[in-house]
């Protein structure tokens, strides 16, 4: 009954063929006009029904219809990081008429893929994806296509059409250099499991590429509970075995948890541990003591990849790939190191 | 259908045109047949029609904002259970903006969705129209309106400010506040708030403390401002209840800030059982409304209304009921 519709989906003259009548009866049936009968029509729309064919009309109203869409894929719903994004792109958008369709993809490629190909299917104007990690059967529809394609979040030097996002590397490598001048030399990260998040890896490459010349070695700790709070809190507990004297986190909302634990040790932040974030989200505005972290220009790269985007869709080149500068906000949970 | 034909004075085909929206019948036609419609009250019924087949697989979705982790967890919960099926959700988002909400009612319905689902019972008098006009299944969540357009799946978001209200007056709180935003847009949001105030009222207590600071979605920093607000005016306020668990884990901060012991100083709650309530310190008291069930319940009524073998009978009206998560912020002095 919900059969998956194949590819091109069945043309009239299969429902013709496997119902034994004319190509002008099916017709007929599908759009409930007379010249067949009642049994005939009953027949020919089972047979429909099991094909899972699409009237034509339905069919060209769709494709035509869907030409001020664009489908959207975020990793997941539960990040306020790509809420600012979708903000960012907001505006543009509507501006221009396109309304979007969004879905998650669990960082799951086949999934992706999945929800990307049926979305190919209605024809949208673009697509925009977010990360670099992308089933290698859906980069190449869409390089074959020549769908519009933006990449979001992260900085690709190759992208697949047009790309607007941060280096996650250059970005832990930048705050890794501010944290080892304070004098830090036990560093951990708490972030996911290697393998899960391209960023999280390419952060914790940054992070090694400044401790490492130092001869500081860097503790990763992998954490997969959807609860960031959670997640920061037992990543932390974990680490602390290793009497680290700062912990970078995969986000802020993981650092709070973090700091959460240090406070339930008795660990003084940031007399005892220094504590770094990623992101700067809202908790960072509110918390009694300043958390350092890192600003990543959500919005701002969702205003500048809806543009791109759409000079894209209108047929106009815009820079292939961009990578966005992030800043560090440099706050009262990390301090100089007496040495 | 024959008698809205008769009505209009068209053939049943077109009448049935004008329902599909193919573009075949005049702008004036159309509206001669939905006023003949709207007055017999007639609701096209795609399934039975020989529309059935004309299944495009997706379910259209429009929530205030995905920039809140309530209707993050729905919305995750909703698009797994819609998925088993086959189902693709179609979402936009109107930035609890009426008038946004229905213009992207517009164009989702151009896009033929098998259903639709709308946050909230508040909806501008066009927006109802399409609605009760599309012909497809219409759930409204997160709400339980007097008057449905279709199916419904929710809570009263008044109703869930009783129980919190009781519990702190039981806990030895008088002087109680309540932080929200602007309510223009965020009429659930005001809801909670007329709820607290009916619920003092029932206990014989002023609900003056109401600061109002920011535009939905409320910030944490808007909490924090909302308690600076409220202590100006009430310095001795007992207990404060946050609209969302955002605005109450500002509120929390902001009263560590002023060197105000909490829960022995002044008591925190909130709403929407956010993961950050169990992780402050200390851990926050909530109404938790349960989203994710929400999402799957309103999966499930979809799956069983379009592709169920005995689909229910005329509009349900699924209740779920919100938990009230006692936690240290107002355990009783």
């Amino acid at each position: 009954m919900t059969r998956k519709r194949t590819k091109a989906g069945p043309r009239i003259n299969e429902v013709a063929a496997a119902a034994g009548v004319s190509v002008m009866s099916v017709s007929r049936a599908m759009r409930g006009v007379e010249g067949v009968s009642a049994a005939t029509r009953e027949r020919i729309q089972e047979v429909a029904r099991q094909l899972n064919y699409v009237p034509n009309s339905s069919a060209r109203a769709l494709s035509v219809a869907n030409a001020d869409l664009i489908g959207i894929s975020l990793p997941t719903f539960a990040n306020d990081v790509f809420g600012d994004v979708l903000s960012g792109m907001r505006g543009t958008f509507e501006q221009a008429g396109y309304s979007s369709v969004i879905d998650t993809t669990e960082y799951d490629p086949d999934m992706e893929l999945a929800w990307a190909e049926r979305l190919l299917s209605w024809r949208p104007a673009a697509m925009i994806l977010s990360g670099l990690d992308h089933h290698p059967a859906l980069v190449t529809r869409l390089r074959e296509r020549r769908v519009p394609t933006l990449e979001i979040w992260d900085h690709a030097p190759d992208p697949i059409d047009i790309c607007v996002g941060i280096d996650h590397r250059a970005a832990g490598a930048l705050i890794g250099d501010h944290v080892a001048k304070l004098g830090y030399t036990r560093p951990a990260f708490v972030g996911a499991p290697p393998g899960r998040d391209r960023r999280a890896d390419a952060r914790v490459a940054g992070l090694r590429d400044v401790f490492g010349p130092l001869g500081a070695k860097l503790i990763v700790q992998g954490e997969s509970d959807p609860n960031a709070f959670a997640a920061g809190a037992l990543g932390t507990t974990r680490v602390l075995e290793h009497a680290p004297d700062v912990i970078f986190y995969l986000n802020d909302n993981m650092a709070f948890g973090g700091m959460m634990i240090c406070q339930r040790q008795g660990l003084d932040v940031p007399g005892d541990i220094g504590i770094v974030g990623y992101n700067a989200l809202g908790i960072t505005r509110v918390l009694p003591v300043q958390m350092t972290t890192v600003r990543t220009p959500r919005r701002a790269m969702g205003r500048m990849g809806a543009r791109h985007l759409l000079a894209r869709i209108k047929g106009v080149r815009p820079e292939r790939s961009v990578a966005l500068p992030v800043t560090i906000v440099e706050g009262a949970t990390t301090r100089l190191q007496s040495r | 259908m024959k008698d809205v034909a008769d009505a209009a004075g068209v053939s049943v085909m077109t009448v049935s045109r004008a329902f599909r929206r193919d573009g075949t019948v005049s702008a004036e036609t159309k509206a001669k047949i939905l006023r003949a419609a709207d007055a017999l009250g007639y609701v096209f019924d795609a399934n039975a029609s020989t529309l059935r087949s004309q299944r495009t697989g997706f379910v259209a979705v429009i929530i205030p904002t995905i920039d809140n982790p309530n209707f993050a967890d729905t919305l995750g919960a909703l698009s797994a259970g819609l998925e088993t099926q086959g189902l693709q959700m179609l979402l936009a988002y109107s930035n609890y903006n009426m008038e946004e909400e229905e213009r992207l009612l517009a164009l989702l319905l151009q896009r033929k969705p098998e259903a639709i689902v709308v946050t909230g019972g508040h909806h501008t008098a066009r927006a109802r129209r399409l609605l009760q006009n599309a012909g497809i299944p219409v759930v409204e969540v997160w709400d339980l309106p007097p008057d449905p357009i279709d199916h419904v799946v929710g809570f009263s978001n008044a109703a869930t400010m009783d129980a919190l209200v009781d519990h702190l007056v039981a806990s030895g709180r008088r002087k109680i506040g309540f932080i929200g935003g602007d309510y223009s847009g965020d009429t659930r949001g005001a809801d909670r708030r007329r709820g607290f105030a009916l619920a003092m009222e029932r206990h014989g207590l002023p609900a003056l403390r109401l600061p109002s600071v920011g535009t939905p979605p409320i910030t944490m920093r808007d909490g924090a401002a909302g308690l600076a607000r409220l202590l100006e005016a009430y310095p001795d306020t007992d207990a404060v209840i946050g609209v969302s668990d955002g605005a109450a884990f500002g509120a929390l901060t902001e009263a560590q800030r002023r060197g105000l012991r909490v829960p022995d100083d002044i008591a925190v709650a909130g709403f929407g059982g956010y993961d950050i309530s169990e992780m402050a310190i200390p851990a926050f008291t909530t109404v938790d409304p349960l989203p994710r069930a929400i999402g799957t319940a309103t999966a499930d009524l979809i799956t069983a209304v379009l592709r169920g073998d005995a689909p229910p009978n005329g509009p349900q009206r699924v209740e779920i009921s919100p938990k009230l998560r006692l936690r240290a912020s107002t355990t009783p002095r």
